[in-house]
């Protein structure tokens, strides 16, 4: 694997690499879709005029031509959309090949160093809230929008500037921002499981204090690091958004002290590394009102059960877990 | 009409005309479109300034197998100047233009791709191939790489 990041820090990246050389893109937006599809409402995708390409909507059989209306989005300095109806015996033979059955519609907005909705963004990539985007979709004013972040308001024209525009018959997108997962504690799993949380789009806080394990922090190269003890990190953390937690120190007291600090969270999805008599210990020592406090965010032993052993298996089944969790609260 | 032009075109695909080798041609060239991965050879016999016989092989999608067939068939008894003129109509059928379609034949099956001009490529592919075949070039594309993640 390499150090690209997926999912919406990935993204912009991209637009930031492009709008960094002073050159303009092309925002891909799905904001429509029926049927069978590879990407859903919200998918996101940038291209430049050089033929960079980050992030897709299919499989490959729709992006030469999303490519090509890149192109003329670029050239016209004007947003299109495209709509691909992959449900017709036609598209099987003459389009894109698929076979799928579905149907998906993206707008292509040109976007430069600057603009509105780059800036939102941006903003959005290291928030706390869900962005909010009114789009125009379709008609003259097509490209035209407004999007909200908490107090922060940003209203663009149709070829993607500054100006306040008529937003009548846009459609609504909800743009979450990217999950951030706390991990108390680091281990030889620590490096594949945070190949995962970059190659996903999320982000990741970990606590450890304690030099032998610090290295494997260090090493796995987490977004951030507190060099805190429990107690004192849960400061630190308890001031964040935080989506997912997973207590994973390998040590029985310290993820006893975690597991106190996270009952009385209201982090959605809680994880303990270790076998089910070791929770079922835990769990009698804290008393039968933390146990309470946890019963339905409590995933113990954490991770999907995929057979196998080992650090990677270990953390490709926590990342399994965890994904599962995202997609099924975003429903 | 639309399914009239998918029934030949998979007519083709299913069953291919002049597909295979042809030891003793005097021109051959690969066509090779790397993103999209299609890959067929031409082989021809081209003598006295007219094509006597030409085979293709190789592994393609549907339009291109379908638009080689149909070229073996059309190109047969004509020569380089006529080839190249029939190709450029045939590339100028496919983003809309209608003039002399007539002498197009059932290359007009392809008329859907001025909607999916992604796919246009394919469909070029053998010509292209058979055109770089008779000016002695090894290798043909009809596609531009990109940059992608």
């Amino acid at each position: 694997m390499t150090n690209v990041r997926g999912g919406l820090p990935g993204l912009i990246d991209a637009l930031r690499a492009v709008h960094a050389g002073g050159a303009r893109s092309v925002l891909g937006i799905v904001f429509a879709t029926t049927g069978s599809t590879y990407q859903k409402r919200g998918a996101m995708m940038v291209l430049d005029e050089h033929g960079l390409r980050y992030g897709v909507i299919s499989g490959g059989c729709l992006e030469p031509e999303v490519e090509e209306c890149a192109r003329d989005v670029l050239r016209n300095d004007r947003a299109a959309s495209v709509d691909f109806d992959m449900r017709t015996d036609e598209d099987v033979t003459f389009g894109s090949g698929t076979g799928c059955r579905g149907r998906v519609r993206l707008l292509l907005s040109p976007q430069r160093d600057g603009a509105p909705l780059t800036d939102a963004l941006l903003s959005l990539v290291n928030g706390e809230d869900a962005l909010s985007l009114s789009l125009m979709c379709s008609g003259d004013n097509i490209g035209a929008g407004r999007a909200s972040l908490g107090k922060k308001l940003w209203n663009w024209n149709r070829d993607g500037s500054a100006a306040s525009a008529t937003t009548d018959g846009a459609i609504e997108l909800k743009i979450d921002p990217p999950p951030r997962v706390l991990l108390l504690g680091a281990g030889a799993e620590s490096a594949p499981l945070q190949e995962f949380v970059r190659r996903l789009g999320w982000r990741s806080v970990c606590v450890e204090h304690r030099g032998r394990w610090l290295d494997f922090a260090r090493r796995a190269d987490v977004d951030e690091i507190v060099e805190q003890p429990p107690q004192a990190a849960a400061d630190a953390w308890r001031s964040q958004r935080i989506d997912a937690a997973v207590a994973m120190s390998h040590n029985y007291a310290m993820d006893s002290t975690n597991l106190g600090l996270l009952a009385a969270s209201d982090i959605g999805y809680i994880g303990l590394l270790g076998p089910a008599s070791r929770r079922d210990q835990l769990l009698g020592e804290l008393g039968a009102d933390v146990a309470a406090r946890l019963r339905d965010r409590l995933h113990a032993p954490v991770g999907l059960h995929l057979g196998g052993s080992g650090p990677e298996v270990l953390a490709l089944s926590i990342a399994s877990e965890l994904q599962r969790y995202f997609a099924e609260r975003t429903r | 009409m639309d399914s009239l032009y998918s029934d030949l075109v998979l007519q083709h695909k299913r069953e291919p005309q002049n597909f295979g080798s042809l030891p003793e041609h005097t021109h051959t060239s690969e066509g090779i479109n790397a993103l999209c991965g299609d890959r067929l050879r031409v082989e021809v016999d081209y003598r006295d300034d007219n094509v006597h016989a030409l085979r293709f092989n190789g592994e393609s999608c549907a339009i291109a197998i379908a638009s080689a067939s149909i070229m073996s068939e059309m190109v047969r008894g004509k020569d380089r100047r006529t080839i190249e003129k029939l190709a450029g109509r045939f590339a100028l059928y496919m983003e809309g233009d209608r003039d002399d379609e007539a002498t197009l034949g059932d290359l007009r099956a392809f008329e859907p791709l001025r909607l999916h001009f992604a796919r246009r490529k394919c469909a070029l592919l053998p010509w292209a191939t058979l055109r770089a075949a008779l000016i002695g070039a090894v290798v043909a594309t009809t596609e531009q790489a990109g940059l992608h993640e």
